[in-house]
Order: C-alpha cells, then sequence, then structure tokens
C-alpha cells in the first residue's frame, strides 16, 4: 500500500483526522497482512475496497469515472443493492470480497459527509 | 583550390538564385490566420535575401592547401544548406530535434547557413518530446513544425507520438538520417544507425514517406512531404535524408526548390449537403456532434452559424475547441440525454460515431446498449474516409449512416448552413424561436447543475480537480490565455465551468491516448502561443510528465513561457480503476492490490524540485486548496515574464 493512499484518510475528513493519524500508527506497526484492526475504520473501509478511486475521497463523483454518491439520503438497503448488483458499468463487489460488515463501515463514512458550504465563483 | 571550387564559390549567389527563385512561392498554412499572415513576398515569388551567414560563406578557399589537400579536409556547398532553403521557403519556424551524427549536416546548416532562424533548432532531449512538441505547435500555430531525427534510434523513440499525431490528424515533418550506402559506414555505430527502410517501422500510422537518392528528389519530395501533411485528413510525414545528400557537394547540380501548391480542402457533395439540410431542418429534435472540426476560428463561427440556424445543440467530443462553451448550444453535461432524444443526429469530423451513440459495458460479459433512438437519422460530414489504413485499428467501430458525406467539415458548413437557412419556412421560425427559449433554458440549467457539483469537495485535500480549475479559472479569465492540456482527466471542468470562447483557448487532446504526449505538446503550444502574449496553460498529469519530463529543460533552455499545474494523483490512475475491475471481476481480495504497479509512490516524486533542477520556477507540493490562488499568482507573473513555472499539486484522482 502506497504511503499517499495511507495518509489519505488523514486528509479528506476533518472529523476523522485525528482518529485516523492514530490509525496509521497501527496500520504501519501491523503491515498490510495483518491490517484487521484498520478495517474499524469507515473511512479506511472508503479507500481499502477502492470506492475513492472512481468516486472521488469525499464521494463528490467525477464526469469521467462516477457519479456523486455523498453526501446521500440513499437508504441502507438501497446503496446496498446498488454494490452488489450495480447498473451500469460499475463492478459487482460480491459479498466474499466486501462483507456486510465493511459494507456497513463504507455506507457510515458517507452519511458523515456533510454538504460543503463554500460556493465557488464561476463568472 | 580547383578551377571548379573557386567558381562554385565565386558564383555562389547566382547559384542561390537559381535555386530559390524558381516559381511563386504560396506559404502554406493550416490556418486562415496564419495564411493572413504570410509574408508578401513569398506571395511574390522570391525568398527572402540569404543572411549574412551565406554572405560569409561567398569566401576564397584558404591558403596553403594543395588541390589534393583541399579536397581531402574540405566541402564548399554542402547539400544540406539547399535542405535549410527549402525549410526556409516552406516557412518552417523551429525543427525540434536530439541531435545525432545521422543528420550533423543538416544541423550544422540549419544553424550556421541558415543563422538559426527559420528554422531554429530547439534542443530536445527525446524524440518523443520532438514529435509532441510539433504535434501541440502546429494545433496553435496552424502550420507544422519540422523534426529531424536518426533514421533509426530516433525514430523509434519518435513512434508513439507520431501514432498520437496520426490519430489526432496532425501535421508533422519528420526529417531523418539516415547513411544509405553500406561502403560510407565508418564504424560499427554507423552500421547500428543505417536502415534499408526508414519509414518502415511507421508507415502504419504516418501518411506518407519517401527516401530521396539526389538534392532534387529530397527537395522535391520535401515540398510534396509538407503538401500531403497539410492536406485534410491532415497526418505526420517522414522523409529521409541521407548523409551522404546533406554531406556531399551540390557541385555543378541546377537544383530547384519547387512551389509549393496547397490542396484545396475537398467540400461536400452540393446535392448531398442540401439533402443533409433537408433532413436537419425537418427535425424535431437535430443534435449536432463534433471531434476534431475547428482547424481554424472559421471554423468555430461557422459552426455557430449552422447550430443557431437549426437551433440545435452540440455534444462537442472536444477533438478541438469547435464551439464556445459559454454558447446556450453548447450542452456538453447533456451528452447522454440529447442523444437520446435526438431524430437527426449529424456528425462533424467524427472519430468514434459508434461510440457516441452506443456503450459497450464493461462487464463480465460485455454487453452492447444503445443510446440513440432506434429510428435515428445519421448523417456524417468528414474526411475520415478518404485516408485510411488496415493495421491500427484508431477508426473506431463501423456504423451504418443515413448520409455520409465525404468532405471538410469546416469548409462544408457554409454551404451546409445556406442550405439550411434556404429551407426554413417562416412558419418553422415561430417553432425555432420557442425551441430556442428551451434550449437557453436548459443551458443555464445544466451550468448551475455543473456549479453546484464543484463545490462537492470544494474544500477537500487533496485539492478536488473543480477546485483546482476554478482557482485557475479566477487568475486567467481577464487574460488572453489558452488552455493547451487535454482536460479529460480533470473531469472536463474547464468546458463545464470556464468561457472558452476563442478557437486558441483550447487544442484537444493526444488523439491516440499514447501517454507523454501532455508535457511536450504543452510546451509546443506555448512556443506557437509566445508570439502572440498569450498565457499558455496546462493542467499536466504526473505519470504522463514522468515519461519524458526533460521538455522542462527545452522549455527553460528557449524561454518559453508555460503555467504547469501538476495534476498529482500520484498514480496511472485510469489504471488502477482497471485493475480493481478485474480484481472484482474475479472475486478475489482487493486491499491495497489494485495499487501495485499502477501508483507513483513510495517514494513520492518531488516534481518541484525536478523542474527546479531544470531550471524551471516551481512550487509545491501544495495539498491545502486555500494555497493555490496565491502559488498561482506567483507562477503567472513568472511566466508573463517570458518563463515556464510550476505548480505542484496534489490532487484528487479525477
Amino acid at each position: 500500500m502506497s504511503d499517499f493512499l495511507q495518509n489519505l484518510s488523514c486528509y479528506h475528513s476533518q472529523a476523522s483526522r485525528v482518529l485516523f493519524c492514530l490509525l496509521i500508527v497501527v496500520w504501519s506497526s501491523c503491515g498490510v497482512a495483518n491490517a484487521a484492526d484498520a478495517d474499524k475504520n469507515d473511512d479506511w473501509m472508503f479507500i481499502k475496497y477502492g470506492c475513492y478511486q472512481c468516486h472521488g475521497y469525499l464521494g463528490q463523483g467525477s464526469l469521467l469515472s462516477g457519479p456523486r454518491i455523498a453526501p446521500s439520503a440513499l437508504p441502507y438497503e438501497a446503496f446496498t443493492e446498488i454494490v452488489r448488483r450495480p447498473y451500469g458499468v460499475m463492478p459487482a463487489y460480491a459479498p466474499d470480497v466486501l462483507d456486510q460488515k465493511a459494507l456497513e463501515n463504507i455506507y457510515r463514512y458517507l452519511k458523515s459527509i456533510k454538504p460543503e458550504s463554500s460556493k465557488p465563483e464561476t463568472e | 583550390m580547383t578551377e571548379k571550387t573557386v567558381k562554385d564559390g565565386l558564383n555562389r549567389r547566382k547559384f542561390l538564385k537559381g535555386v530559390i527563385a524558381t516559381g511563386p512561392v504560396v506559404a502554406v498554412s493550416l490556418s486562415n490566420r496564419a495564411s493572413s499572415e504570410q509574408n508578401p513576398k513569398n506571395q511574390t515569388g522570391s525568398l527572402a535575401a540569404p543572411s549574412g551567414h551565406v554572405e560569409a560563406m561567398e569566401r576564397a578557399a584558404p591558403e596553403g592547401y594543395t588541390d589534393d589537400q583541399l579536397k581531402r579536409y574540405f566541402i564548399e556547398h554542402p547539400g544540406s544548406d539547399v535542405m535549410v532553403d527549402a525549410l526556409k521557403q516552406l516557412d518552417i519556424d523551429y525543427i525540434a530535434s536530439n541531435p545525432g551524427s545521422t543528420f550533423r549536416g543538416l544541423q550544422e546548416s540549419i544553424v550556421t547557413y541558415g543563422g538559426n532562424k527559420k528554422p531554429e533548432f530547439l534542443t530536445c532531449l527525446h524524440e518523443e518530446t520532438s514529435v509532441a512538441m510539433a504535434h501541440g505547435y502546429a494545433k496553435i500555430a496552424g502550420k507544422p513544425m519540422a523534426v529531424v531525427c536518426h533514421g533509426t534510434v530516433g525514430l523509434q523513440h519518435a513512434s508513439m507520438a507520431l501514432y498520437n499525431a496520426w490519430c489526432d490528424r496532425v501535421p508533422v515533418v519528420v526529417i531523418a538520417g539516415n547513411h544509405l550506402d553500406a561502403t560510407h559506414r565508418a564504424h560499427q555505430v554507423s552500421w547500428a544507425h543505417s536502415v534499408q527502410d526508414t519509414a518502415l517501422i511507421v508507415r502504419e500510422f504516418i501518411k506518407w514517406d519517401d527516401t530521396p537518392v539526389s538534392l532534387q528528389h529530397f527537395l522535391e519530395s520535401l515540398v510534396r512531404s509538407y503538401k500531403i501533411a497539410t492536406t485534410p485528413p491532415m497526418g505526420p510525414v517522414v522523409l529521409t535524408a541521407d548523409a551522404e545528400l546533406q554531406e556531399g557537394a551540390i557541385g555543378q547540380q541546377r537544383l530547384k526548390i519547387p512551389r509549393l501548391s496547397p490542396t484545396i480542402p475537398p467540400l461536400g457533395d452540393s446535392a448531398a449537403l442540401a439533402e443533409a439540410a433537408r433532413l436537419l431542418v425537418e427535425a424535431e429534435r437535430p443534435l449536432i456532434l463534433v471531434d476534431r472540426m475547428a482547424r481554424t476560428a472559421a471554423g468555430v463561427e461557422h459552426l455557430v452559424v449552422l447550430a443557431e440556424a437549426l437551433q440545435a445543440p452540440v455534444i462537442d467530443r472536444l477533438g478541438r475547441m469547435n464551439f464556445p462553451t459559454d454558447h446556450y448550444l453548447f450542452q456538453l453535461s447533456r451528452s447522454r440525454e440529447l442523444i437520446a432524444q435526438a431524430d437527426v443526429i449529424l456528425g462533424l469530423e467524427m472519430t468514434d460515431m459508434w461510440g457516441s451513440i452506443h456503450r459497450l459495458l464493461d462487464l463480465a460479459q460485455h454487453e452492447e446498449q444503445g443510446v440513440a433512438r432506434p429510428d435515428v437519422k445519421l448523417i456524417t460530414l468528414g474526411v475520415g474516409d478518404l485516408y485510411l489504413k488496415s493495421n491500427y485499428q484508431n477508426f473506431s467501430r463501423y456504423t451504418p449512416v443515413d448520409l455520409s458525406i465525404a468532405g471538410d467539415a469546416e469548409v462544408s458548413l457554409p454551404l451546409l448552413s445556406e442550405e439550411v437557412k434556404r429551407r426554413t419556412s417562416r412558419t418553422r421560425v415561430s417553432y425555432l424561436t420557442d425551441r430556442e427559449r428551451n434550449l437557453r433554458l436548459t443551458y443555464r440549467q445544466m451550468r448551475e447543475k455543473d456549479q453546484q457539483a464543484a463545490k462537492y469537495a470544494w474544500d477537500a485535500s487533496p485539492v478536488s480537480t473543480a477546485r483546482l480549475c476554478m482557482e485557475l479559472w479566477q487568475q486567467i479569465k481577464n487574460r488572453d490565455w489558452s488552455l493547451v492540456s487535454d482536460p479529460i482527466f480533470q473531469s472536463y471542468w474547464p468546458q463545464r465551468l470556464w468561457k472558452i470562447n476563442r478557437h486558441h483557448q483550447y487544442i484537444g487532446g493526444s488523439g491516440g491516448y499514447g501517454v507523454g504526449y501532455g508535457a511536450p505538446a504543452a510546451v509546443g503550444a506555448a512556443l506557437a502561443n509566445r508570439e502572440h502574449g498569450r498565457l499558455s496553460v496546462n493542467i499536466q498529469s504526473d505519470g504522463d510528465l514522468m515519461y519524458a519530463p526533460g521538455v522542462l529543460w527545452t522549455a527553460a533552455h528557449h524561454h518559453i513561457p508555460l503555467l504547469s499545474i501538476l495534476h498529482n494523483n500520484r498514480a496511472y490512475h485510469q489504471e488502477t480503476m482497471h485493475l480493481q475491475r478485474m480484481a472484482l471481476r474475479r472475486r478475489r481480495g482487493i486491499a491495497g492490490n489494485a495499487n501495485i504497479g499502477t501508483t507513483i509512490d513510495q517514494p513520492a516524486i518531488d516534481f518541484a524540485q525536478m523542474a527546479k533542477s531544470m531550471g524551471v520556477w516551481s512550487t509545491g507540493p501544495i495539498s491545502d486548496p486555500a494555497e493555490l490562488a496565491s502559488a498561482l499568482r506567483k507562477a503567472i507573473s513568472v511566466v508573463e515574464q517570458g518563463e515556464p513555472a510550476v505548480i505542484d499539486v496534489v490532487c484528487q484522482p479525477r
């Protein structure tokens, strides 16, 4: 796992910054093969399972790779259904790859993302 | 000195007159702009007077040598001098090159005999850089840059960049040095740098090549190669310059540089254009798709006229700057919806018509989905069918269309627009007014939606690509700027948020998706922008820059003003996603494996230090978006003083 990705979670959520910095210490000492402790972290699951790759670290989405998924009012059941049996080009996450507990972590992380308040000027 | 040699030297002026003034010279161009800026003297048939360097060569033989010694040590009037005359006559401003022995004669003639002006020798650190610079340059300058390289190892290096230029339909004139005569190959290096058929390795993705065996042959083929490269569909050409021709004396040969006869781009058949107009005027929901269409600002204007006459939205595939993003008919973000609704679609210079009206889902079993209506009428207008090759498949999937018109879209559009206007009845005008009202509304809604989308992750760190683009826009919007990079990996935010309404403000992408195009093409485009005083802006992918980062040195060395902002996601991110997709399809554990071989980390590259080491002003890495504005202001001040600058920004993936 790259340094960059290990450290990303420290960046992308102000609320989880301290928590994740602590997590990095655990992660670094355990190594990739013993990352079970890290699974407790919601935003780390979002990175570990590659959700960020298409949807961005804050689920903001991209016209090119995947739609915005946060903030989201999607119920957990509907979220699970999309992840397991997606429509379009999204690859399916089978339960033996992404278990229900990790999925709950990811859902909690997405729910924790609040709308941004800054408004860009475009004119 | 022998009588012959002395005579040659004394008759230098007469000789040049004979070589050069062979008829009216018409400087070819890809653009109306360049055409209008031709040296009027060229149009009257005489080349500019020889430079002082030429005068300096009109000298007597050195004293103290026997005739045999003169023959042994010196060459008067080498063949490469007349090659330079021909490059000057073609109005080629620059020749990009990494130096090599097979063209040492030509290089010496360029920098000494030619005075290193028109063309100026650009020092490149890789042949792929040379060609990619020429690629970017041509899209701004409206005319080709030349490249000179070894016919063997140099052309091998250059090949991927040639493929990009081929796919992107951009003219590049490559001159490849070689040692044809086996008895003149002095040592193993010469043998290793010799080839029977120079262009063989690139022939499947260039328009034309030749291996001249005489100087006159070379001159004619150089002019022909330029003509072919700049005739739509444009593309790169390769001309071999044998070392013997370069280094040997011209002697008594009466050489003529032939007049260039630019080919008038083909106009679409008038009856076919009239039928296209009928279909479009009668359509309830006409739609225009456009890709590599506008070669010039006139192309943009012509398309605006047509789109307004039809009140047809335009989906720009962004191969060129085809249509103003601040025009209400530019509806990029609504492409799926508009394609699904359209009853008549006009495709202009489309490379992938099939892919625009279908989807092929990348799932375990490939699923083909039609996006367009089953009863949609398809019309295509372009030159893509006029010149194809077989091996490389960049021509995309075959599309059955209802009306396929062979013709250059830019020059054919006025005729099509006139037909549309002629066929539009008075009763139709009020209908079009209603359609215009609706399209203005949907355009505003689309822009608001894009602006809303840009707000998400606005304060995120790593920096969101929307924030990056908007911070940049704030700094450049009141300047004369030119975006010289492909914003595909920045989610097309510039097209979705900026006002891009002048032809030089965007140049399209690589064409062949060969990584390594971005940085050198940006430098080449910035070179062309330099004479117009424009601020060239390059949003630079990190992986792309590392293919040939030495182009930063070239930019510094030649004082090419260019603002490069690293979109540094520390990965070949597209490949990360591909690997993730494979792992999920196979239901294998993915924790981190998608990053093996796809990330550029451990250690992270310090781009600011790298740029600095090559004499380029730089700052970063920046992870806090609040620091962007200040960094941009400093970098722009450097660029406005005529130098390149690099800002390394750690960014979100897309």
